[in-house]
Parts: C-alpha cells; sequence; structure tokens
C-alpha cells in the first residue's frame, strides 16, 4: 500500500494478486454468478484503487479490500433486482448435494452448490456471518438490515443448508431425525 | 427493537424454533434455560448438531481460484484506472481517450483477453494520442500504464500482423501505443498475452518492423 501511494503503478495490482482469492470467493457466493461476481469485484477494485488515500494504517489492507467487496457486491444486489428470489418455500423438500471429486474441491463444490439454492437475502448473512466470521452486528452494519433479522435469516438458510448439505434428513422421511427415538 | 422474540413451548419443538435457538434469536437467559431442556430431548439435540455441524462445514469451506480471464481482466481495469495518475504523459496526451466503465469482454482463452470500448476509445492510426516519454528500463519491469487497452500502432499500424511474425508472436495485442525511448527512439510498444495471469510479454519494435523485419528494440515477460 505505500508502494502504490508512492506512485508504483504495478503496486496496487500486486496487492490485489496478494488476496484475489479470498476477494473472488467472497463475491462469487454472494453474487452466485461468475460474470456479475466478475463485474461486482471490478468495481470494488478500481473503487479502492482510487480510495486507496482513504486507507487507514490501522486496518489490515486485506480487511479494508474484503468489506469493500462485500459492499460493491451488495450496491449491485441492492441495484439490480434482476434475479427472482428462490423462495424457501418452494423447496422445503431438498435433495442433499453430493460430490464425488477430491476432498476439498468436493467440499467446495458442495458449499458452493448448495448456497446457490438460498434467496440472495438467506445467503447474504450466511455467507458474512458463518464462511467470513462477521459478527452479526457487522453483518447488519454492512447489509442495513436489524440485527435480529440477520439472526433470523441465518437461521433459516442454515436449517435449509443442513438439510442440502447432509447434516439434517428431511422431515417426514423414513429415517428423519431423530431415527431412534423409540416410544414405547 | 429487541432482536429477541418469545420462547416456545416444547417438546416438541419445531426445527425452526430450534434453528432460531442456534441463531441468537432469545434472550440468553431463555437460551439457557431453552438449551438445557432440548438436551433431555434427543430430536432437539439431534437438530441442534445438525446446525452445528453445518457452520463448521460453511467455516470450513475452502477459497475458490479466481479463474485466469477474471484475474486478466482485474489487471487490465487497474491499469486503465492507472493511467490517468501517470506522471509520464501528460494530460493533453489524453485528449480523445475516453474510458468508459464496465467495457472490458473477457476472452476465453488463458489470459487472452481483448479491452473493447463502446465509445471513444482510441481507434487505430488514430493520431488522439501523443507518443508515451519513457525509458528503455521502464518496460524491463512491468507493463507502462497507458498502453494496455489502447490501440495506437502507428507506423506499423498497415504491417501489424506481419510484425507479430516476424517477432513470433501472434494474434491480437492487448494494447499498442507509440512511444519515444530515451529520449529520441521512437518506437511501437505491443502488449501481449504472457501466457499466465498476471504476466504480460511487452515487445517494443521500432518503426520499420513489418513482414520479415522484426526491427525488435525489446522483448520482455513482466509481471
Amino acid at each position: 500500500m505505500a508502494a502504490h501511494a508512492a506512485g508504483d503503478p504495478r503496486a496496487f495490482s500486486d496487492l490485489v494478486n496478494r488476496h484475489r482469492d479470498r476477494m473472488w470467493t467472497t463475491a462469487l457466493r454472494t453474487m452466485r454468478d461468475q460474470e456479475e461476481a466478475a463485474d461486482a469485484l471490478q468495481d470494488a477494485m478500481v473503487s479502492a484503487f482510487r480510495g486507496a488515500a482513504t486507507f487507514r494504517a490501522e486496518s489490515q489492507v486485506s480487511t479494508w479490500l474484503h468489506r469493500i467487496v462485500v459492499n460493491a457486491c451488495y450496491d449491485r444486489l441492492r441495484k439490480k433486482m434482476v434475479r427472482p428470489a428462490v423462495s424457501l418455500e418452494e423447496a422445503t423438500h431438498v435433495e442433499p448435494i453430493v460430490g464425488d471429486r477430491t476432498a476439498e474441491r468436493d467440499m467446495r463444490f458442495v458449499v458452493d452448490a448448495a448456497l446457490r439454492q438460498l434467496p440472495d437475502e438467506q445467503r447474504g448473512p450466511i455467507v458474512l456471518v458463518d464462511i467470513e466470521g462477521y459478527s452479526v452486528a457487522e453483518t447488519a452494519q454492512l447489509l442495513g438490515i436489524a440485527e435480529g433479522t440477520v439472526k433470523s435469516r441465518c437461521s433459516r438458510g442454515r436449517l435449509k443448508l443442513a438439510k442440502l448439505l447432509g447434516h439434517l434428513r428431511n422431515q417426514g422421511e423414513p429415517g428423519d431425525v431423530p431415527p431412534d427415538t423409540t416410544p414405547e | 427493537m429487541t432482536g429477541f422474540q418469545q420462547p416456545p413451548v416444547g417438546p416438541p419443538w419445531s426445527e425452526d424454533d430450534i434453528a432460531d435457538l442456534h441463531a441468537g434469536l432469545f434472550e440468553p437467559g431463555v437460551e439457557r434455560e431453552l438449551r438445557a431442556r432440548m438436551a433431555q430431548d434427543p430430536a432437539a439435540s439431534a437438530v441442534l448438531a445438525a446446525l452445528d455441524a453445518t457452520t463448521e462445514h460453511l467455516g470450513a469451506a475452502p477459497l475458490i481460484p479466481m479463474p485466469t480471464e477474471v484475474a486478466a481482466r482485474l489487471e487490465a481495469a487497474l491499469a486503465k484506472s492507472a493511467a490517468p495518475k501517470s506522471n509520464v504523459v501528460d494530460l493533453a496526451s489524453r485528449r480523445g481517450i475516453k474510458w468508459g466503465a464496465g467495457v472490458l469482454a473477457v476472452a476465453a482463452a488463458a489470459a487472452a483477453i481483448a479491452v473493447i470500448s463502446t465509445q471513444g476509445l482510441t481507434t487505430p492510426g488514430a493520431a488522439s494520442s501523443q507518443p508515451l516519454a519513457l525509458n528503455s528500463a521502464q518496460l524491463r519491469s512491468a507493463v507502462p500504464a497507458g498502453v494496455l487497452g489502447v490501440t495506437d500502432p502507428g507506423p506499423v499500424q498497415d504491417k501489424l500482423t506481419g510484425c507479430l511474425e516476424a517477432n513470433n508472436a501472434s494474434g491480437k495485442p492487448l494494447g499498442t501505443r507509440q512511444a519515444v525511448l530515451d529520449g529520441g527512439k521512437r518506437a511501437v510498444i505491443l502488449i501481449l498475452p504472457g501466457g499466465t495471469a498476471g504476466r504480460y510479454r511487452v515487445l517494443v519494435v521500432g518503426p520499420d518492423c513489418g513482414p520479415g523485419t522484426s526491427d525488435t528494440i525489446s522483448d520482455t515477460i513482466v509481471g
């Protein structure tokens, strides 16, 4: 960042390269669509480049960049609103997602496939709280919603993800959780 | 607004109520009491365990590698953003170049990006931009600002394909720009894909570059 401020034309690009996978992951999981994620990331990085003078040394560069990416994604989601949200009620029965790849790729594939099935209003808080590690208060501030709303959306989203990821069976199925209660 | 809701009655508890408890939607005192009661109920305990496993699963999700074409696109966008801040080219040299936002199209090939402007970008042969003033050393370490996305091949415009072939290159350059090197030598800078994301081949040729004549001044991979 200091090199960028000093006028090194490659410094900012190098900075972006160091953090690119994390920023890409956030953008893609938030936007759900690769093209829109790329657009949001480009908005974010150009904005960060131009606003680098506002960077304060006491915060980490990665945190600063990451917040700009999150804000750019939500700016786009708020402005566009073109994608009809997937209603939770549309899919009360959800098939667990099964992958057949190597462990890491499989885990990523399964998680991302599950996240794509959540409506935007649930996926956003889940990505920020459960994947990115933001607090409920920080997430509420980033998304401009009440803390209770963040919790409520996480609650609904997690329940659906628990089924999509195979941790919880759909109600009413044979072997439904819990499978071993044996009343007299 | 407190953010807390009224406690449910159970057992049995609904999955929604259990998920709300897990998400912290009840006051701390109520949550403690509910957790103690649900711990006695296998059905509720199983749902809580599933929700714990879910958050653990999400928290361990690996990063997604950025595709090379997206990395190249970002690189080009940042290069454009850097151009107006460059100290090398004065403002007059940029007259006629209007950078549009969001005008990049991403080519499918790795690192092979095509930069397309919907309007106002310098067109082939247009005399709207003055040559960049650079020294040779600047071309060996980085892509110079003000070249990526620009089409200004100057004296090699009509023989660009032959010029590229003479230098063992092909395809559409990612940027071309006339330059004056080291205070007097006329040159044309050609930016080509460097083979991997974030790397570029910076080919600098003289005005005689054409079919059968490489007129190479420098040829460097940077990035």
